[in-house]
């Protein structure tokens, strides 16, 4: 891979990412813009998977001539629909479960990746509302640090199972979503360290419903896109434990713990993110299984053995 | 010319003209021509080779171990064959396991999804004893395009109950025509490949194994 080709896929849906996030959340006329600190991060991260797949495999057809060609296209949806969710942030409980039931409903039906049942669909459909109502829960009680760092991380770890099932533009997409989730994570800091606010207490900025209705859609369909076309020896625990780590921010919600608000409580919950997801590398990596199935494709002695089996 | 005379010479004469008769009417009936038998191809005396060049240097070969299907052809090769071949993209084979899981992933052959690549025959052109040029239609990623192979029959054999028939087919093709396009603004991988189909097909009764 060249490095204008790096450049092209990573680095430019971070820049246009960085070119939506640190104004929204840094500069202040822009930041009292409302709506806008609040799905910045949300269309950035939409973004980012349309500018890395279309740099990777080229503008997708529609209906898409691959199943997996899906994914820009329910990120451009999520990108229109970012500010509207924003419209509804502070709907309240009711505005919270319309959008878990109707996102969950709607990627469910869209996304038909390879291996998927109706069951496969209805989890993911599932999945997606769960990680909304965790992700909303979060997205201002929360500092956007912790959110931020604990996307970085999450999509990071799905970049390295991507790599390892062999799928090189879903590799690229993830490590172009983590990188803006970075970029999030950097302004988040920022805005926290060198920012204050009106009463002189340090700025915390919040991803909002936007950030939590992009990355609620997001971490479950690259994950089940990337289960569907795994080619090596990842298996569903290791892409189950590291799509289902955001959603252990709820633990930080219990309320024993929910009354720790500084800034290393915020690390405390981000840890509890990294359990799962090093919990799915150390498997990965030391060869251990927790399921019986095989996905893996036969080896070449494998095959070898078939062929003598069947042929000779 | 002399004909003799006598009783012996006047039949003699006869029989001449109407043994040369014969010979001439035979000579212009049309040759008998062979019936088209099916050949089922043989999977383990058949492949299909690829090539394509890497970064910008040297040609890169792998191969798909399992093909099968059926080619229509008569012995004597006084009609054209007729191709109906299925690739099973699983067989991928470039000698690195890595590679072949890789190549079996969604940017390239998409396995998972389009599980036979397939080509079949829409007509042909003589081109010489044993070459033809046939036109089909070949099948990647769900995609079907037009195509030129160029066949040379490598072989006949057989008894009038079984026979076993070779052929060799040449593509020369675009992978983006079938979607296939990552490497190429990369310069990773060309964007020319040349199919190599080498396939075996015995007629007849089909064998016990």
């Amino acid at each position: 891979m060249t490095f204008g080709q790096i450049l092209l896929t990573i680095g430019l849906p971070t820049f246009i990412g960085a070119i939506l996030i640190v104004p929204a959340w840094l500069v202040p006329r822009i930041r009292d813009i409302s709506g806008l600190a609040g799905s910045a991060l949300g269309v950035a991260l939409g973004m980012a998977l349309v500018v890395a797949f279309m740099a990777e495999a080229g503008v997708p057809s529609l209906p898409p001539a691959q199943k997996w060609h899906m994914l820009p296209i329910i990120a451009c949806g999520i990108v229109i629909l970012c500010p509207v969710v924003v419209l509804m942030d502070g709907s309240g409980e009711f505005g919270r479960w319309l959008i878990s039931v109707a996102t969950g409903a709607v990627i469910g039906w869209l996304a038909v990746f390879p291996q998927m049942d109706i069951f496969g669909r209805v989890l993911l459909g599932i999945w997606v509302g769960v990680s909304f109502m965790v992700m909303s829960l979060v997205s201002h009680r929360r500092r956007g640090i912790t959110v931020t760092l604990s996307l970085t991380i999450v999509f990071t770890a799905l970049a390295i199972l991507c790599w390892q099932a062999h799928q090189i533009t879903l590799t690229l997409i993830n490590v172009a979503l983590a990188a803006t989730s970075g970029i999030g994570f950097v302004s988040a800091l920022v805005a926290e360290v060198w920012t204050r606010d009106e009463e002189g207490n340090r700025r915390s900025i919040a991803i909002g419903w936007g950030g939590a209705f992009a990355a609620a859609s997001l971490v479950p369909l690259t994950c089940f896109c990337g289960w569907a076309y795994t080619m090596g020896d990842v298996r569903w625990i290791h892409w189950a434990l590291v799509g289902a780590a955001p959603t252990m921010l709820i633990i930080g919600e219990l309320p024993w713990l929910k009354r720790h608000t500084g800034l290393g409580s915020s690390f405390v919950r981000v840890s509890m993110v990294c359990i799962p997801v090093a919990l799915a590398l150390v498997l990965l990596f030391t060869g251990a299984r927790w399921d019986d199935e095989s996905q893996s494709t036969e080896t070449n002695i494998e095959r070898i053995e078939h062929t003598f089996d069947s042929d000779y | 010319m002399h004909i003799p005379k006598g009783p012996i010479g006047r039949p003699l004469l006869i029989l001449a003209l109407v043994g040369s008769g014969l010979v001439m009417a035979v000579a212009q009936t049309p040759k008998p021509t062979a019936k088209v038998e099916t050949f089922r191809l043989d999977p383990v005396h058949c492949m299909a080779l690829f090539r394509i060049q890497h970064q910008g240097a040297g040609q890169f070969w792998g191969r798909f171990n399992e093909v099968t299907g059926t080619v229509d052809y008569p012995r004597d090769d006084s009609q054209a064959p007729q191709f109906d071949v299925q690739i099973d993209v699983a067989s991928i084979d470039t000698g690195t396991t890595k590679l072949d899981r890789t190549l079996m992933g969604p940017d390239f052959f998409n396995a998972r999804e389009f599980e036979t690549l397939t080509f079949k025959s829409t007509g042909a052109e003589r081109v010489g004893e044993g070459r033809w040029k046939v036109m089909g239609e070949l099948v990647i990623l769900g995609k079907k395009q037009p195509v030129l192979a160029e066949v040379e029959v490598t072989g006949v054999r057989g008894n009038p109950v079984v026979a076993k028939a070779g052929w060799e087919a040449v593509l020369n093709i675009k992978r983006t025509d079938f979607g296939m396009n990552w490497g190429i603004d990369n310069g990773a991988l060309g964007e020319d490949v040349r199919l190599v189909i080498g396939l075996e097909g015995e007629s007849g009764p089909p064998a016990k194994r």
